[in-house]
C-alpha cells in the first residue's frame, strides 16, 4: 500500500468511526446501508472477482441469512445467537450448493445461481408455520431509542465489513487467493498444476455465503420486519455485481469503494432527477464502466498525488 | 524392479469412437520415450488418460505399482506426473514467475510463498526465462511460452514429464534449444515421454519409441527398429509405400 492510499484509508476509517457523533440518523442509516452493500459486494467479489465465476445468487444467501436470523430471534433467543445461526446456515447451504453448482461454468453457472433465490423465496412463502409466509415475519422490538438503534446497527455493519475486508485481504495474499487466481485464468491448467479446484472453489463459495448471510441477518434485526419479496429481491444479486464492476473486480478494496460510490451516485441522482432517476443512474454507471474498465480503484492515487503536488 | 509407470490394457471411448484401444506399455526410471503416430492416432488422448483429464474407460494405470486410473488430475500431478500441453496453457495475466510458482506451491507442495518463488526462479534460470520473470505470461513469444510450460512442469518436481509437442510451431534454432533443454532435464533423472511429429527429433533423443495408430499400439521398440517396422511405415506412408520398402530390403 502506497502512502497516499494509506492516508486516504486512515481518513476514511476515522470519518466512519466518528459518524455517529453527528447525531444525524439519516446519515447513519445511509452509511449502514452502504456498509451492508459493501459486505455483499465483498462477498460477491470472492466468487465473481477472485474466482471468476459469474455469480447471480447473492440474494439467496442474503435472504436465507435474514430468515434464519429472524426465525431464531423471534423465538426469543438473543440477537448474537441469531446472527451466529444465520452464518452457520448460510455457510452450510453454500457448501452444499457449491458442491452441486460449481461443476457448471460460464452462462450455465450464472443461470443456475440466479434461480436459487427464487426457489428459496417460494419455499419461504410456502412454509407459513415457520416463516409467516407471504405475511412476512415481525422481529421483537428492541425497546431502544431510534438513535441508539441507528448507532448499534451502524457499528454492527461496520464490524462485519471490517471482518469481511480483513478476511478477503488475507485470502488474496495467501495460497487460497493464489489458487483462486489460477482458477479464474485457466481452470484446466490449474487442475494440472496440482490445484484441487473443487475444494478451493467451495472455500470461496462458502466465504461468500457466510458474509452475505451475516449481512442478511443484521438487516433483518435492523428493519424489524422481513418478507420474501423483500429479502430475496433480485436487486440484492445484481447490485453487488455492478458495485464490484464500479469499484474494481477482483481487488480487495474495490468492492467497498464501489458500494460507497454507487450509493452516493444513487442518492445524488435521485435527489436531482426524480423523474429520470434510474435512467440517469444507468447512464452514469455505463459511462463509468466504459471509461474505467478496471474500476475506480484502478485510479492511481500516486499519480494524482504528484499532479496536485506539482501544480 | 517396478516400472515407474505401467499401462495395462488401457482403453477409452468417446461415445462410439474408440480413441484408445487396449494399450499397454511401461516407462522405466530415467528413460526418454518417444510417443509417435499419425494425426488422430490418440497420442494426446493417451496423455490425457494418464494425467486423469479423461479417465480410462477400462484397463489399469500403475504408478510405482499403485493404481492411479481413478485419481483426479491434481492428485496425479501431486504424485509427480507432470505434463505440458500441445496448445500452451499459461495463466495469461499472471507473471511468468507466478505461473511457475503455481506448480511449485500445489503439485510440489511447497507451503511458503517465498520458498515457492525461489524454486520458481531456479526453474526460470534453468529454462533461460529468468529475465522475463516479472512479465505477464501473455507477452511471451510462442517459443518462450513453450519453455514456460517446461518450467511450470519442472517446478512440479516430477519424476515423469510428458511433453506434448513442445516443438510444434518452433523454428529450427528454437527446436535445437528446446532439445538441449530436454536432454538437461533427463540428465536430472526425470523420465520423459515426448510426443512429437518430427521423426528426426524423436530418433535423436529417445532410447525407445512407442507408435500409436488408430488408437492401438503398433510398435514399442528401439528407435532404429521402429523406423524400419513395416507397420509403422504403412501407418505413416500407406500400404503401397510399405510394400515397396519391403521389396527393396
Amino acid at each position: 500500500m502506497t502512502r497516499p492510499q494509506l492516508l486516504l484509508l486512515v481518513i476514511f476509517v476515522a470519518i466512519l468511526f466518528a459518524l455517529p457523533l453527528l447525531g444525524n440518523n439519516y446519515v447513519l442509516r445511509l452509511a449502514t446501508t452502504a456498509l451492508m452493500y459493501a459486505v455483499l459486494t465483498i462477498a460477491w467479489n470472492v466468487v465473481g472477482g477472485f474466482t471468476g465465476y459469474p455469480m447471480f445468487g447473492m440474494a439467496a444467501f442474503f435472504g436465507l441469512g435474514a430468515y434464519s436470523g429472524a426465525v431464531v430471534q423471534s423465538s426469543g433467543y438473543p440477537v448474537a445467537l441469531a446472527w451466529l445461526v444465520a452464518i452457520v446456515i448460510g455457510s452450510a447451504f453454500a457448501v452444499v450448493l457449491g458442491f452441486i453448482l460449481l461443476r457448471l461454468r460460464g452462462h450455465a453457472f450464472a443461470i443456475a445461481t440466479l434461480v436459487i433465490a427464487e426457489v428459496l423465496s417460494e419455499l419461504t412463502n410456502g412454509w407459513t408455520s415457520l416463516t409467516g409466509g407471504g405475511m412476512g415475519l415481525n422481529l421483537p422490538f428492541f425497546g431502544w431509542s431510534p438513535t441508539a438503534l441507528a448507532i448499534f446497527f451502524f457499528y454492527a455493519m461496520l464490524g462485519l465489513t471490517a471482518v469481511a475486508l480483513a478476511t478477503t485481504y488475507v485470502v488474496a495474499h495467501n495460497r487460497i487467493g493464489f489458487a483462486l487466481k489460477c482458477i479464474r485464468q485457466n481452470e484446466d491448467a490449474a487442475n494440472i498444476v496440482g490445484i484441487d479446484t473443487s475444494r478451493y472453489k467451495i472455500i470461496a463459495f462458502t466465504l461468500s455465503g457466510a458474509f452475505a448471510a451475516a449481512a442478511g441477518a443484521i438487516y433483518a434485526s435492523w428493519t424489524g420486519y422481513i418478507e420474501p419479496s423483500d429479502v430475496y429481491d433480485v436487486l440484492f444479486s445484481i447490485k453487488p455485481i455492478i458495485m464490484a464492476l464500479l469499484g474494481g473486480m477482483g481487488t480487495v478494496f474495490g468492492p467497498v469503494i464501489g458500494a460507497v460510490a454507487f450509493l452516493a451516485l444513487d442518492e445524488f441522482v435521485w435527489r436531482n432527477f426524480l423523474q429520470l432517476h434510474t435512467g440517469v443512474l444507468g447512464f452514469l454507471i455505463v459511462a463509468l464502466i466504459l471509461f474505467l474498465p478496471s474500476g475506480l480503484s484502478s485510479i492511481s492515487l500516486n499519480r494524482l498525488w504528484h499532479k496536485t503536488a506539482s501544480a | 524392479m517396478t516400472a515407474l509407470l505401467q499401462l495395462k490394457n488401457v482403453s477409452r471411448s468417446f461415445g462410439g469412437v474408440r480413441a484408445i484401444h487396449n494399450v499397454s506399455f511401461t516407462i522405466g526410471p530415467g528413460e526418454i520415450v518417444g510417443l509417435i503416430g499419425p494425426n488422430g492416432a490418440g497420442k494426446s488422448t493417451l496423455v490425457n488418460i494418464i494425467t486423469g483429464v479423461h479417465p480410462a474407460s477400462s484397463g489399469k494405470i500403475l504408478h510405482k505399482g499403485e493404481p492411479i486410473q481413478r485419481l483426479k488430475p491434481f492428485q496425479i500431478s501431486a504424485r509427480g506426473i507432470a505434463r505440458t500441453f500441445q496448445v500452451v496453457q499459461p495463466f495469461p495475466e499472471m507473471t511468468v514467475v507466478e505461473n511457475v510458482m503455481a506448480g511449485a506451491m500445489f503439485a510440489a507442495g511447497i507451503t511458503s510463498m517465498d520458498e515457492a518463488r525461489r524454486s520458481a526462479m531456479d526453474q526460470l534460470a534453468f529454462t533461460g526465462l529468468a529475465a522475463y520473470a516479472d512479465r505477464p505470461a501473455e507477452q511471451l513469444t510462442l517459443a518462450y511460452r513453450k519453455r514456460l510450460e517446461l518450467a511450470k512442469g519442472l517446478a512440479m518436481n516430477p519424476h515423469i514429464l510428458m511433453l506434448d509437442e513442445v516443438n510444434a510451431g518452433l523454428n529450427t534454432a528454437e527446436v535445437e534449444q528446446a532439445l538441449k533443454l530436454i536432454r538437461a532435464i533427463a540428465a536430472r533423472g526425470v523420465s520423459i515421454v515426448i510426443i512429437e511429429h518430427l521423426l528426426k527429433v524423436v530418433t535423436g533423443l529417445c532410447s525407445r519409441i512407442i507408435v500409436l495408430h488408430h488408437g492401438e499400439l503398433i510398435a514399442d521398440d528401439s528407435a532404429a527398429d521402429v523406423i524400419r517396422d513395416p507397420r509403422v511405415i504403412e501407418a505413416y506412408l500407406g500400404s503401397r509405400f510399405a510394400e515397396r520398402q519391403m521389396v527393396r530390403q
